[in-house]
């Protein structure tokens, strides 16, 4: 998600600005030094879904991936996704500068929600529910993004329920898309290296 | 045994990581990098009508967008909203700078000011425009003291305006295709990979502080 410089009003930038900073010190914090790289791996990834744009759908929109982020980093997705925010309006231009704490809220929050609501059943041994949860994983992330959207431009005078309507609609395809693509992440990563979903549930402190 | 499971856990593990940066890479060389998240508007003049085109940078008009025209001091002139093609056309008002604002939708929005100085030739206001003065003399032309005496009626303001007209015609597919190649602008390859650059240097960074942290103790 990335909404432009000077749509949004004062106030509700900075409570997306607030909300960021301390997020981002919970996930700097509960950060442990051995998903360093994990942490950056998916920073990179997050950059450059969003530049991968789906062409089915009213209109063009592309992946945002914040479901498979959010399984497997967590709190530290805070930092992860407003960093590759900041290189994508300063390098790409999208989404204002000022706008950052709120379009990273809006990514990063539903993906925390996944990460709870998901994190347990996708370690599961039993494939269908595995699956199953991955992929709503991947599909409600989008969904509340697209939910968040429309909350932050309510203050801008749109009517709530329309923007909703058509950003819900606009992203279907990429619900559908990124609940599949979670699903598969999830199956591959259970595969060879089931340490990866692990590591989201129980730190792994020292060596 | 043992070392013959480890070197395949590791063989595996490269495998991944090359998979994962050849995916990047395979990325980067054929997807459409058209993307929807930055609009951009452009403003050309034909006559004294401002032709309006808004896009998202992979090309897409901006279609049926709110465009609204505010002046320096930032009270709203006029609005409307764009067409199939993402163009908005109207008359200026006055001769200040005009600030265009589109609003997009979806917390999508882009700017462009035009200056007073381009307006110069601009004619403002619902002043009589004069093409039909034009295919006149055409039935004169066997009469060389026709032309003279009709090139005598046409007073220069005249001939200023309709030349105006011409080249602003003329000129209008250059100024579209500027106009195209500005929204296309935005980002490369270099940029994709010195974006994935900076996230690793970061990552470095944070390993170094760290490092540094963990060796005191």
């Amino acid at each position: 998600m990335h909404i432009s410089e000077g749509v949004l009003s004062a106030p509700v930038l900075l409570t997306g600005a607030a909300i960021t900073v301390v997020g981002c010190a919970v996930g700097l914090k509960k950060m442990d030094y051995d998903r360093i790289p994990q942490v950056a791996l998916m920073s990179s990834t997050f950059f450059v879904a969003s530049l991968i744009h789906v062409p089915i759908g009213p209109s063009s929109v592309h992946l945002l991936l914040n479901g498979v982020i959010g399984l497997l980093l967590g709190w530290a997705a805070f930092p992860a996704i407003l960093v590759a925010l900041t290189l994508q309006s300063i390098l790409f231009q999208f989404g204002g500068i000022t706008a950052l704490g709120v379009n990273t809220v809006n990514v990063v929050v539903p993906a925390l929600v996944c990460f709870y609501m998901f994190n347990y059943a996708i370690r599961r041994e039993n494939t269908f529910i595995s699956l199953g949860s991955a992929f709503a994983c991947g599909f409600l992330a989008v969904f509340l993004t697209s939910i968040m959207v429309g909350i932050s431009l309510v203050f801008t005078g749109e009517a709530f329920l329309e923007v909703s309507k058509l950003v819900v609609i606009a992203h279907f395809p990429v619900m559908i898309i990124e609940g599949i693509m979670t699903a598969f992440c999830v199956v591959f990563l259970k595969k060879v290296k089931p340490e990866i979903l692990g590591v989201a549930h129980a730190p792994i402190t020292s060596l | 045994m043992h070392r013959l499971h480890l070197c395949k856990k590791y063989t595996r593990i490269s495998k991944v990581i090359a998979f994962f940066l050849l995916t990047v890479l395979y990325l980067s060389m054929t997807a459409p990098w058209s993307l929807a998240h930055k609009v951009l508007l452009t403003a050309y003049f034909e006559g004294d009508t401002i032709f309006v085109e808004g896009g998202f940078s992979d090309g897409t008009p901006c279609k049926n967008a709110k465009v609204e025209v505010f002046d320096p001091s930032g009270k709203k002139l006029l609005e409307g909203k764009t067409n199939e093609d993402g163009e908005f056309i109207f008359k200026p008002p006055q001769k200040t700078d005009l600030k265009l604002v589109l609003n997009a939708g979806m917390g999508h929005r882009g700017e462009y000011t035009v200056p007073a100085g381009e307006l110069q030739g601009v004619v403002v206001g619902n002043q009589a425009t004069t093409t039909e003065a034009m295919p006149a003399p055409t039935a004169e032309t066997q009469k060389p003291q026709g032309i003279s005496e009709a090139a005598a009626q046409i007073d220069p303001k005249e001939i200023e305006s309709i030349v105006d007209r011409v080249i602003q015609k003329r000129l209008r597919p250059l100024a579209q295709l500027v106009a195209k190649s500005q929204r296309k602008t935005g980002f490369s390859p270099t940029e994709i990979f010195g974006g994935i650059g900076y996230i690793l240097g970061l990552m470095g960074i944070a390993m170094y502080f760290r490092y540094r942290k963990g060796s005191k103790s």
